[in-house]
């Protein structure tokens, strides 16, 4: 063998060598000897689809640190999606930004509540870390500013909402309307309170004054006693703060609460409210309430009775056909009912609503 | 159904210890004989049952055939299960007796409790009575305590977690809250009724002083509890923040099942002076253009009678957490109101002799 044909011989093996070690090498290795690759004329006309289509950067990251100081407002993260979680005192943008609420120190922390969550939040004071524990109370910054000019004050208690201003006349009227309405109804009890018990003039209209609270109080649906506790209470809860206002001694107040229990305790002893009118009645124990009551219903009791053998009397009585019988019972025995009930008219032909009491018998429809 | 009630008729034998008051409180029957007839004894057809209001609709109900004999064999059943309940009973009873050991004593009474409840819950008397009479339930009975502690964990309790975590009561004022009693709080003296827990409350309404309702649904006998009033809103200038003042303070309040009121012909002798204060009702005076404030109402078990030292009260910010530690308090149950500022604080602070309230610039610095 040649020299040449020893060194081509020993290329081809390293060449081959090499070329096994590609993919590349072995396709072409594989393409037979009289494919010759030809280079075209050809231009590319436009684009890819997908070139040409990358924007600028968006300016993305931690605008600021751990531990720096913020302002409100400031932007603390810019991101896609939400890498970082508002926490206290941050909150989060329409495009996820956080941003801080309350001027102090970026902390960026875990919280074992949230686990797979990175929290970004706002420590009022340096020394603070977040979370703040669990179960301890919240720091919160206070914010507001008094007015200190005193016309600007005044102004601006006195400015009111449209709302308020446009209530305010029908309110004050309503109101108004009440207290004269209080007043009138007070008079009248303190007049009537006399027939009931025996009261000095100068005790007349506290009585009546205490006589219309425990009516209001009765309004609204509580028991008596409780009426009565609760306006001995005002009372004298009012006349101690009159007193600590006014600068009276306590032993004064005192002889004026004691005046006011005498007054309460002789006026509660004597009357009682109507349960249904509200008007003044003598006041009954207990025991003579519950004896009047029964011998009430034993009255109701007679009254039926009376009626059930009226009725077996009217049966059994021999001069009465039996419409005759009807028509007695009819007028003079009827359970009647109570409301209105529906009459078919003949006259007119129509179906009319007539009060059942002015009836006196239950139609038949 | 026939099949279950003969197999039933055989082993079962009459019982009527639910018929039977001379051991049992007779609270646990219906008083009404026309409703336990139509309860027991079903319903006649013409009559329809009792618990219809609506006439036509009463005149249509029809009872499932065959269900009075099948009710008749559970009924029996019940009862001889109630029976051997009350045995068991009767067994811790001498045990609780014997005993000298506080925990175990206290473990037995829980499990007599439970019995208790057991042995009288399917009763169909104390059922109907809890269900549809639930408003003179004699809460000395555990049976009708179970029912009525139901029916508040369904809404008055969640309701009252809800406002206070959602308003934050919870940890601002005390680090959390399992609550055990059901309380309510009215202002009787403006005439208000019972305030839903986080209402906003006019600061005429809030002017003197509340009154409460504690229920408790474990069996309780001469418990003390303390009832503070705290607002963790008071605006502090000086540090940018907020303290908390302490509004009313009421210690050793004496509250049983079945007396659960605390109100002024509780707390107070004849001549309104209030024996359980710590400290003077302070109303609710908020200052204008400032966020709301909240008052949360804190009631808590006593260990034993409490003397409370004054000068914690003093502090400017009140701290009600080591209040409670100090004094060996349990909160047990809580409350809370809203406060802004209205037409009506500047009364308010007349009345009270209370500086003139500041006028705070309406925008957050």
């Amino acid at each position: 063998m040649s020299l040449f044909a020893k060194v081509s011989s020993a290329r081809v093996a390293m060449r081959s060598a090499l070329l096994s070690t590609t993919l590349i090498s072995t396709l072409r290795a594989a393409l037979p000897a009289t494919v010759i690759p030809v280079r075209t004329a050809t231009k590319k006309a436009a684009g890819s689809r997908t070139s040409m289509r990358d924007s600028a950067g968006r300016r993305l990251g931690v605008k600021k640190q751990d531990g720096t100081l913020v302002k409100i407002g400031d932007i603390i993260v810019r991101q896609r999606g939400t890498r970082f979680f508002p926490g206290e005192n941050c909150k989060i943008g329409r495009d996820h930004t956080i941003y801080a609420v309350e001027p102090g120190y970026v902390r960026i922390y875990l919280d074992p509540f949230h686990p797979k969550r990175r929290l970004i939040g706002v420590a009022l004071e340096e020394h603070l870390l977040l979370p703040t524990p669990h179960f301890a109370p919240r720091v919160r910054r206070f914010g507001y500013a008094p007015i200190e000019r005193a016309v600007d004050a005044q102004a601006e208690e006195a400015r009111m909402l449209k709302q308020e201003a446009l209530q305010l006349p029908e309110q004050l009227a309503a109101e108004a309307a009440k207290r004269a309405q209080d007043a009138a109804r007070q008079s009248v009890l303190a007049l009537q309170i006399v027939a009931f018990v025996e009261l000095p003039a100068e005790e007349q209209t506290l009585a009546g004054a205490r006589l219309l609270a425990i009516e209001n109080q009765l309004r609204n649906g509580r028991a008596i006693a409780d009426a009565q506790s609760i306006t001995s209470f005002d009372y004298h809860f009012d006349i101690r703060h009159e007193a600590r206002r006014a600068g009276i001694a306590p032993e004064e107040t005192e002889r004026l609460s004691q005046q006011y229990q005498e007054m309460a305790s002789k006026v509660d002893a004597a009357v009682s409210f109507h349960s249904l009118t509200f008007d003044l009645i003598p006041h009954m124990s207990a025991t003579d309430m519950e004896a009047a009551k029964a011998q009430l219903v034993e009255q109701l009791r007679a009254c039926v009775k009376t009626k059930k053998a009226l009725s077996k009397d009217i049966d059994a009585a021999v001069v009465f056909s039996a419409e005759e019988r009807a028509l007695l019972k009819r007028d003079y025995l009827s359970e009647g009912i109570a409301g209105s009930v529906k009459v078919f008219n003949k006259d007119t032909r129509k179906v009319e609503v007539i009060d059942a009491a002015k009836l006196g018998f239950v139609p038949t429809l | 159904m026939s099949a279950i009630i003969r197999r039933y008729s055989t082993v079962v034998t009459k019982a009527d210890l639910w018929a039977d008051f001379s051991k049992r409180s007779a609270s646990l029957g219906l008083k009404d004989a026309q409703l336990k007839e139509a309860l027991l004894k079903g319903v006649a057809a013409t009559d329809g049952p009792v618990s219809i209001t609506d006439k036509a609709a009463k005149m249509r109900y029809a009872s499932t055939p065959g269900m009075q004999p099948l009710f008749e064999t559970a009924h029996t059943y019940l009862q001889q299960r109630a029976q051997r309940t009350y045995a068991a009973i009767e067994r811790i009873e001498r045990q609780i007796s014997e005993t000298t050991d506080a925990q175990v004593k206290a473990n037995l009474l829980a499990q007599k409790n439970k019995m208790a409840v057991s042995a009288e819950q399917h009763n169909p008397e104390v059922k109907y009575t809890a269900e549809y009479l639930p408003e003179n339930l004699d809460m000395s009975q555990a049976a009708f305590r179970h029912y009525a502690e139901q029916k508040w964990n369904n809404y008055g309790k969640m309701l009252l977690m809800e406002r206070l975590e959602t308003m934050s009561v919870i940890p601002d004022t005390m680090p959390t809250l399992n609550p055990e009693v059901d309380v309510t709080m009215e202002f009787p003296c403006s005439g208000a009724s019972a305030v839903v827990p986080g209402a906003f409350l006019h600061s005429s309404t809030t002017m003197k002083p509340p009154t409460f309702t504690i229920q408790e649904f474990k069996e309780t006998d001469n418990q003390l509890y303390t009832i503070l009033i705290v607002n963790p809103d008071t605006p502090n200038v000086e540090t940018n923040g907020f303290n908390t003042t302490l509004h009313w303070g009421l210690t050793n309040v004496l509250v049983s099942n079945t007396d659960i009121k605390v109100d002024f012909s509780k707390m107070c002798d004849a001549f309104g002076n209030n024996k359980h204060e710590i400290c003077p009702y302070l109303p609710p005076v908020p200052e204008k253009n400032l966020p709301y404030q909240r008052f949360a109402v804190w009631v808590f078990r006593q260990e034993a009678a409490v003397a409370v030292k004054s000068a914690r009260l003093n502090n400017p910010d009140f701290d009600i957490r080591e209040f409670a530690q100090t004094h060996g308090l349990t909160a047990v149950g809580a409350h809370m109101w809203r406060s802004k500022w209205d037409r009506s604080v500047s009364a308010v602070r007349e009345f009270y002799n209370l500086p003139k309230g500041r006028i705070f610039h309406p925008h957050r610095l």
